[in-house]
């Protein structure tokens, strides 16, 4: 049985200026300490989708479909429930870690608080099990600086401190939300070799959302390609950066400036911006920046479709040049 | 034109910036925070210059303080031959019309109350005060058609356009004085990566069309590499290396280089996977107490009792410049 399985997720914001569609009915699924990258840029639905599984949309968001932990629904339930699975089984953590941590509380408060409620242990039982964490991700001298405030941490530490505290119930599935997107490039590779040191020792399944292709092919086993709300492609990472079939992920790839390559040529380019998620076409979302354009394209959005074991695609085309 | 025609467009010669920052505790004496420390280098008519190094490292102070926009208390800036430091507020003011400034956040840096048409014609208001209003308005359409915008979009407000299309703003109002030298801070940083490739585009097309001087400061070593004829990595205020574009890219000597070089992930899974990725480990120092003689031995793999006591100077060394005592070691 996979670990998660998301089918046909919907996620919906009520605005002043009419009905925002973030997702758009996207599916994929999880299996146990699996590593899968949803990639987009802004406004393409990735943070949406995983906020709507942990139940962290803003007021004016609902979402439907279906989101299974291990064969049992946890969209859309009660707080109370919802909060058995959340920081336990499932943890997330979140591109600004000053921002997510309590600045008036010390570190140790704010593990000791995760123990206590969802482990019920005691608070000494709960510290000693907060200084072992502290020690797996690798804070130097945990010791002396379990009982200090966040400010005293550097980005890099906080982002760990993050990470010890998502893990300190060992669930099953951490979501990584921009996880290095804030951090220096040399901090940036601490915290990926990190998170797969994590996947390695504790089996945890991880959800790596970004938007850099780089950090995808770096750390991930799959890869899920998002624009304007919707599931552009689906599949491994040799068939998305090898085997592309759709022209949004090829024209990404093609668009990236890459280091291993010699500079002053002329970047290829998707021409236009991305859509309003106001006033979302009624055809594929991408369409309008396409280069193998069909009349179709504009009229009816494509559907996912499976072509082969593991890749999925939502595009016209059958084939591409 | 004077003799420097055939010179640098841009001299900066042992530039620092300092800052000056409140004390420990209420009662301790104000602290400097060195910023930049002695930086020196020459930009070349047509050239673009790429500077690359982690925030703290000293990247857009050095900008700040080559353009004036913050007291340089050491060095001298020449641009075109002339100095642009040590000169008045007025005369600094009219020298600023050669060398314009390109922000991180598009539309931050934008007056939200101004169209799009006032914000790019404001530079000819302030330095070209006796054009009429319809020569203003005829440059400005011709300067947003060349940065990809449309002059229909004239009476249109910031807040109406995309990032990118708001760094084309940014653009046509840097290049609408016709300057030399353009500093562009982290241009695209903020942009999506969709986009990112036509603002860079952009920018390589101009500077080849106008023969402009770029100064291009990012974090993004891709980008640098893609956009930049030569790099200058700085750490901590100072600069660890300097040379051609594709040589430090792919021959990188002083270990930081290298350690920054490793850490950049290359969107190719064949290449990324398995790879080694943690060059070097720990967070920058505090700029406030930097570590001494080199200031990047604490995080150094190679550092020893020597990179503690004397601080390694920029010297030539297989084809570009660099800073560092054990340049013929190899990393583990």
């Amino acid at each position: 049985m996979p670990l998660l399985e998301v089918d046909q997720l919907v996620v919906r914001f009520d605005t002043p200026d009419g009905a925002v569609e973030a997702v758009n009915g996207i599916s994929f699924s999880l299996e146990p300490s699996e590593v899968l990258a949803i990639v987009g840029e802004s406004g393409s639905g990735k943070s949406q989708s995983v906020l709507s599984i942990m139940g962290l949309l803003a007021a004016n968001g609902r979402c439907s479909g279906s989101v299974r932990y291990r064969g049992e629904e946890i969209l859309n339930l009660p707080t109370a429930q919802l909060n058995l699975f959340r920081g336990d089984r499932i943890s997330m953590i979140f591109q600004d870690p000053m921002t997510s941590l309590n600045p008036y509380l010390t570190i140790a408060r704010q593990m000791v608080e995760v123990l206590v409620l969802h482990k019920g242990m005691s608070e000494a039982e709960a510290r000693r099990t907060a200084l072992e964490m502290l020690d797996a991700v690798h804070i130097p001298d945990a010791r002396g600086r379990i009982d200090r405030y966040p400010h005293e941490f550097s980005g890099g530490m906080r982002q760990r401190v993050m990470i010890a505290i998502a893990l300190l119930c060992r669930p099953d599935l951490l979501i990584a939300d921009e996880p290095t997107t804030a951090l220096d490039v040399t901090v940036q590779a601490q915290i990926l070799e990190l998170l797969s040191e994590i996947r390695r020792e504790f089996g945890t399944a991880i959800i790596l959302i970004t938007h850099d292709l780089g950090v995808v092919a770096g750390s991930s086993d799959r890869a899920l390609v998002m624009y304007g709300g919707q599931l552009m492609e689906y599949g491994t990472l040799d068939e998305i950066f090898h085997h592309s079939r759709h022209p949004y992920t090829r024209g990404l790839l093609r668009s990236v400036p890459r280091l291993d390559q010699p500079g002053l040529r002329r970047l290829a380019t998707i021409p236009g911006n991305p859509p309003s998620l106001l006033a979302l076409p009624a055809g594929c979302p991408f369409a309008a920046r396409c280069e193998y354009q069909e009349p179709r394209c504009l009229r009816e959005r494509p559907a996912a479709e499976r072509f082969s074991e593991s890749h999925i695609k939502a595009c016209h085309r059958s084939m591409l040049p | 034109m004077n003799d420097a025609a055939d010179g640098a467009l841009l001299e900066v010669r042992d530039l620092s910036v300092h800052f000056r920052v409140p004390g420990a505790s209420m009662l301790s004496p104000a602290r400097i925070l060195e910023a930049v420390s002695a930086v020196s280098f020459e930009l070349g008519r047509g050239e673009t210059l790429g500077v690359v190094g982690e925030s703290g490292c000293g990247k857009s102070s050095l900008a700040r303080g080559i353009l004036g926009l913050v007291p340089v208390p050491s060095g001298q800036v020449n641009l075109d031959g002339r100095p642009l430091t040590g000169l008045g507020r007025d005369a600094l003011r009219q020298r600023r019309r050669e060398a314009q400034m390109i922000f991180q956040d598009p539309l931050a840096s934008l007056n939200p109350r101004m169209t799009v048409g006032e914000i790019i014609a404001e530079p000819l208001r302030v330095f070209e005060p006796r054009l009429d209003r319809s020569g203003r308005r005829a440059q400005v359409e011709a300067m947003m058609e060349r940065v990809g915008l449309g002059a229909s979009l004239i009476n249109r407000y910031p807040h109406e356009f995309s990032g990118g299309q708001c760094q084309r703003i940014g653009i046509a109002r840097a290049l609408i004085l016709h300057p030399s030298l353009i500093i562009c801070d982290e241009p695209v940083s903020a942009l999506d990566v969709s986009v990112q490739a036509q603002i860079v585009n952009l920018l390589m097309d101009i500077q080849q069309e106008l023969g402009l001087s770029l100064l291009f400061i990012a974090h993004d070593l891709s980008v640098v590499r893609h956009i930049s004829h030569r790099v200058m990595v700085m750490y901590l205020g100072r600069v660890v290396e300097i040379g051609d574009s594709d040589r430090i890219c792919d021959q990188p000597l002083h270990p930081y280089t290298r350690a920054l070089i490793d850490a950049v992930p290359v969107p190719d899974p064949a290449i990324q996977q398995g790879a080694p990725h943690v060059a070097i480990v720990g967070d920058l120092p505090s700029p406030l107490d930097p570590p001494s003689g080199c200031a990047f031995r604490t995080r150094c793999p190679l550092a020893d009792a020597r990179c503690a006591q004397e601080r390694p100077i920029l010297r030539e060394q297989a084809g570009r410049v660099v800073a560092c005592h054990h340049t013929d070691r190899s990393l583990p």
